[in-house]
């Protein structure tokens, strides 16, 4: 499991969740993010924005594939405006 | 046969018949069985996809990716697998659709509602709006799309952006609100599309009758309900005699504006969106008079980044093919609000901290914009004006930012163009008094006549009890437009015009008699007054235009100028 910190000024708006969601959607098997121990459905742009990323904020990632683990993990350590 | 009377908005006449866009009160929905329920819900969901797919289409086609966004959202949210399957897991529990949506709805709401962020905070309006549309469909009321509109009058309380976003005059005949006026949002939007409209019509939801037969006069804002057999056909050739008129003009779209004295002079035409410029290109214009880029900061829930107002003015640039484009400033305040910049309501927001005044104060912000528009000054003939400048410190202040923006932009290697102008709105009537020292300081004027006209009478032009004292013909105005002409040329720089008097029958012969070189008006007008201007002489009419400025009243100035004409 891989954890990032969110460096965007914004946090995760809606622009970065949906392309979160689009990421992983046809990826078998649930994909979490898990922030303060509670895991959110990244496949849900609801869920993604209904955790209230600020910046700072430590994100895991949880998923079977690491492929798809690293490729998140990359998007989420270089988010810009 | 009755008559409602309303504000003249937009030029025309409409007939066709009556859409009421209201919103949908509670009705009467009788629940099946789970498994139907079911499916009821499925197809909402495909029907309101099918729906949001073709808002995505034409939004992005009409008015950019940016706009469109917000609908591609709206997309994801609606297929979201919480919230669709939160709808599922309460249905299959037994509850009706209509409800089980409501109630889901409700709580994702809820959730982003107590959300610490701002902009997440105002997602639930997105969710809400979904919700709502997927109630709509279940129950079978009707959808508000106005593709599928065919001959309409559309009658709304007011129209939101995303309402005016799918306009088009192949399926709205006529546009009717109960709020607004000449100057809205909705009455501009109206004016570009070429769309007759009457605003200000209390009564129109409650004497309209949807699916009734109405003649619009967008010129005299009149409205008749069950005309009769004369009036209809008299309105029917007069409408035919409007469109064959429009077709007259059409030979001017593509010819340099000269007086009959050899001026040239510019007809430009004014736009809010990027996405306008090549309807104002087709429509003739000989540039962009007046871009508003304050529209590209509303209806969001932050600021723009500087990416992308570099996409959107960079669109107008590319659009305009060489042509000038003036991009305005940001001049948000006054009747203009958005949420994000946090200002405060206040008492007189005419007379208060909007437009330049806020930019200045916020340098990183302004700078953005600068930095966006000094980039795309390579796509085309940018030229920068700056609105509310009331002092000559204000423009000293805003060519530093630029400066400093300049060598940023050097120092980062990034292209801009140098031969950008940057120019002032005069609309402040100190700004016209002290025009001869505010000259030295740019590279042209904009007259803003609707400002300038409200400041130097002391009249609110929202206010409808002060329309008949609210007249740019009033000598008073006319007075520090002359002077303001008079020392832009002194200084040797052009002045032009992007108030609404710049389009008036009235004031074009006045505007040439007092030597103005440009003007700015909507991109459906540009065609007559190139043909007005056409078939005047501007060293004949200085004599006509100083005797107007001696005059007593407005009225007293419209006479002259209409007896002149009729000779």
């Amino acid at each position: 499991m891989k954890t990032v910190v969110i460096q965007n000024e914004s946090g995760l708006h809606a622009r970065p969740c949906s392309h979160i969601a689009n990421m992983v959607k046809n990826v078998a098997g649930d994909v979490y993010l898990i922030k303060e121990g509670k895991p959110y459905n990244a496949k849900s742009i609801m869920s993604l924005m209904g955790m209230g990323v600020t910046k700072g904020t430590a994100l895991e990632i949880e998923c079977a594939d690491p492929v798809v683990e690293e490729s998140l993990y990359q998007f989420l350590s270089n988010l810009s405006e | 046969m009755e008559i409602l009377k309303g504000i003249a908005a937009s030029e025309g006449i409409g007939i066709g018949r009556v859409y009421l866009k209201v919103e949908a009160g509670p009705s009467f929905y009788e629940a099946k069985s789970a498994a139907e329920e079911l499916a009821v819900f499925d197809a909402a969901v495909l029907a309101v996809a099918e729906d949001l797919k073709s808002l995505v289409e034409s939004t992005r086609e009409r008015m950019g990716a940016q706009q469109a966004a917000i609908f591609e959202a709206h997309q994801m949210m609606l297929e979201d697998p919480e919230y669709a399957g939160s709808i599922r897991e309460a249905i299959e529990g037994g509850m009706p659709a209509p409800e089980a949506v409501n109630q889901v709805t409700g709580m994702f709401a809820e959730l982003f509602k107590a959300m610490e962020d701002p902009y997440l905070r105002e997602r639930a309006i997105d969710i809400q709006d979904i919700g709502r549309s997927l109630i709509g469909v279940i129950k079978g009321e009707k959808r508000f799309n106005p593709e599928r509109l065919v001959n309409a009058v559309l009658v709304a309380e007011d129209l939101t952006p995303s309402d005016t976003a799918l306009l088009s005059k192949d399926h709205v005949k006529a546009i009717v609100t109960v709020v607004g006026g000449a100057t809205s949002h909705s009455a501009i939007i109206a004016k570009t599309l070429g769309i007759p409209a009457v605003m200000g019509v209390k009564e129109a939801l409650s004497q309209l009758t949807d699916n009734s037969q109405v003649i619009v006069d967008g010129s005299t804002g009149e409205i008749f309900c069950q005309a009769d057999e004369a009036t209809y056909n008299a309105y029917q050739d007069k409408q035919k005699q409007h469109e064959a008129y429009l077709e007259t003009l059409k030979v001017y779209i593509d010819q340099h504006t000269l007086t009959l004295d050899g001026k040239a002079i510019e007809v430009s035409a004014n736009i809010a969106k990027p996405a306008e410029a090549k309807g104002a290109m087709a429509a003739g214009a000989e540039g962009i008079g007046l871009f508003r880029s304050e529209f590209i900061f509303m209806d969001r829930h932050q600021a723009p980044s500087e990416a992308e107002q570099f996409e959107a003015y960079k669109e107008a640039l590319e659009a305009m093919a060489g042509k000038p484009v003036i991009i305005r400033t940001m001049d948000i305040g006054g009747d203009k609000q958005v949420s994000y910049l946090g200002m405060e309501k206040e008492e007189n927001p005419f007379l208060g901290y909007r437009a330049i005044r806020y930019c200045l104060d916020h340098e990183a912000f302004f700078k953005t914009q600068l930095r966006a528009l000094m980039r795309a000054s390579v796509f085309g003939k940018l030229r920068i004006m700056v609105p509310m400048i009331a002092t000559v410190a204000e423009v000293r202040a805003v060519k530093a930012l630029l400066e400093a923006v300049k060598s940023e932009l050097r120092s980062e290697g990034i292209a801009y163009s140098e031969t950008v102008e940057l120019g002032i709105m005069i609309e402040i009537p100190a700004a016209a008094l002290k025009s001869a020292q505010l000259a030295k300081e740019v590279d042209f004027f904009s007259i803003g006549t609707n400002d300038l006209t409200q400041y130097t009478l002391a009249v609110d032009r929202m206010n409808a009890n002060l329309s008949e004292l609210y007249n740019p013909m009033d000598p008073a105005v006319l007075s520090l437009i002359q002077m303001t002409i008079a020392n832009g040329h002194a200084a040797g720089i052009w002045v032009g015009m992007c108030g609404n008097a710049s389009g008036n029958k009235t004031m074009i012969p006045l505007l040439l008699g007092m030597g103005l070189d440009e003007f700015s008006v909507s991109p459906a007008s540009v065609t007559e007054v190139r043909k007005a201007i056409m078939h005047l002489s501007a060293t004949d009419l200085r004599a006509l235009a100083n005797e107007a400025l001696g005059l007593e009243s407005a009225e007293a100035v419209k006479t002259l100028v209409d007896h002149w004409q009729s000779q």
